[in-house]
């Protein structure tokens, strides 16, 4: 391969004689539509389970407990507290999750940005939740899992929590160091390592 | 998107076809799975933006920022392990086998060498190839027109060093 200013007339010369992609018609455009919107909510939904599928299983405890135990004061306001305490969290969640999957290029009027900008954007809106979702992660797993434990034995154990502390916080901490290690897998899979993937990007671009 | 919108989307589509097909062999050269993936996912991206754009640029500008975007945050998403498959050999046909073998060849190579670079070196090199110039480059990437410049430089030259390498 001569070597003077060949890499445009490489690409140009071999570009020229490869065949020309087929194009698109208008049933092979909606086919790809369909199948997008399809996996677009999917990837949504499925993160949206993830996240709050730990809190559906709390309320339904908390809400199957006060039923059971309706009339047991003690019993009835720790699954209130509970709840209050984790209705706020939810809906911030989803809020938060609503924003992190909508796209700017959906908003009325808006121009498609540059890459420098898309990926600014992309790398701010990842690293804003994952920030609040840290957040609550260190307030609501501690919380939620001093209520199971606390319900738990006040229900199953004689003498609940006061009379046995010990086991009280050997099985807390054991509730606190399985959700943290789950958690902090899904946070490498889902935001750690994306989130240097797009830093690179970032980086490289500013250093130019 | 109505009928007639479709018809002009389709229309315009299909002259620039050719650019995502650059950009995802540009991103994905080894995996044909992945490759598709991402076209139907650019596909799919143009088609929502297409209501927004405005004709204050040219087509093919636009249809590179939306290619270009989608790609690079496609590699981020992307939960399949790469499968590293060869770059697909070469293959002669006709009567001219030795001369179109080499310009296959050679292409092959320069596919190769593109795919070393950094995300943004493929685009701005992807750009300069398909004969952008430096203000659409600079446009396109969110850069300036003298960094496109200092880049395309640098990256031409890693480029060279990489086919010299390898030939």
């Amino acid at each position: 391969m001569e070597r003077s200013n060949e890499i445009e007339n490489v690409w140009k010369e071999g570009k020229a004689h490869e065949e020309g992609p087929a194009p698109l018609t208008g049933k092979d455009l909606r086919a790809i539509i369909s199948s997008r919107v399809r996996k677009e909510f999917k990837t949504v939904s499925q993160f949206v389970w993830a996240a709050i599928v730990y809190q559906i299983i709390l309320y339904s405890f908390l809400t199957h407990t006060l039923i059971r135990h309706w009339g047991n004061v003690q019993m009835m306001l720790l699954c209130l507290a509970g709840g209050a305490f984790y209705i706020p969290l939810t809906v911030a969640l989803l809020r938060r999750v609503r924003t992190l999957y909508r796209r700017p290029s959906e908003a009325p009027g808006s121009p498609v940005p540059d890459v420098f900008h898309k990926v600014e954007g992309e790398y701010a809106r990842l690293a804003d939740f994952f920030h609040f979702k840290k957040r609550m992660d260190w307030i609501g797993v501690p919380v939620s899992c001093a209520i199971i434990v606390l319900v738990t034995f006040t229900l199953f154990v004689q003498g609940g929590v006061e009379r046995n502390p010990l086991a009280g916080l050997a099985f807390f901490a054991l509730w606190v160091g399985m959700s943290l290690s789950s958690i902090h897998a899904e946070n490498r899979k889902r935001f750690i390592s994306p989130l240097r993937n797009l830093e690179q990007v970032l980086d490289d671009l500013k250093n130019s | 998107m109505h009928a007639e919108p479709e018809t002009s989307f389709l229309a315009n589509l299909n002259q620039n076809i050719r650019i995502v097909h650059g950009v995802c062999h540009a991103y994905f050269p080894r995996d044909a799975v992945e490759r598709e993936d991402v076209f139907q996912d650019i596909m799919y991206q143009l088609w929502k933006s297409y209501p927004q754009f405005k004709w204050e640029s040219k087509f093919s500008t636009w249809m590179y920022k939306v290619a270009l975007n989608t790609a690079i945050t496609h590699i981020r998403r992307s939960t399949r392990t790469p499968r590293n498959e060869e770059l697909t050999e070469p293959t002669a046909h006709g009567p001219d086998i030795n001369e179109r073998m080499s310009r296959e060849e050679e292409l092959h190579l320069l596919h190769e060498a593109i795919a070393t670079l950094t995300d943004i070196d493929k685009a701005i090199i992807l750009l300069h190839l398909e004969d952008q110039n430096y203000d659409e480059i600079a446009s396109i990437t969110g850069l300036t027109r003298t960094n496109v410049s200092v880049r395309l430089v640098r990256i031409k030259q890693a480029l060279k060093e990489y086919l010299q390498g390898n030939q």
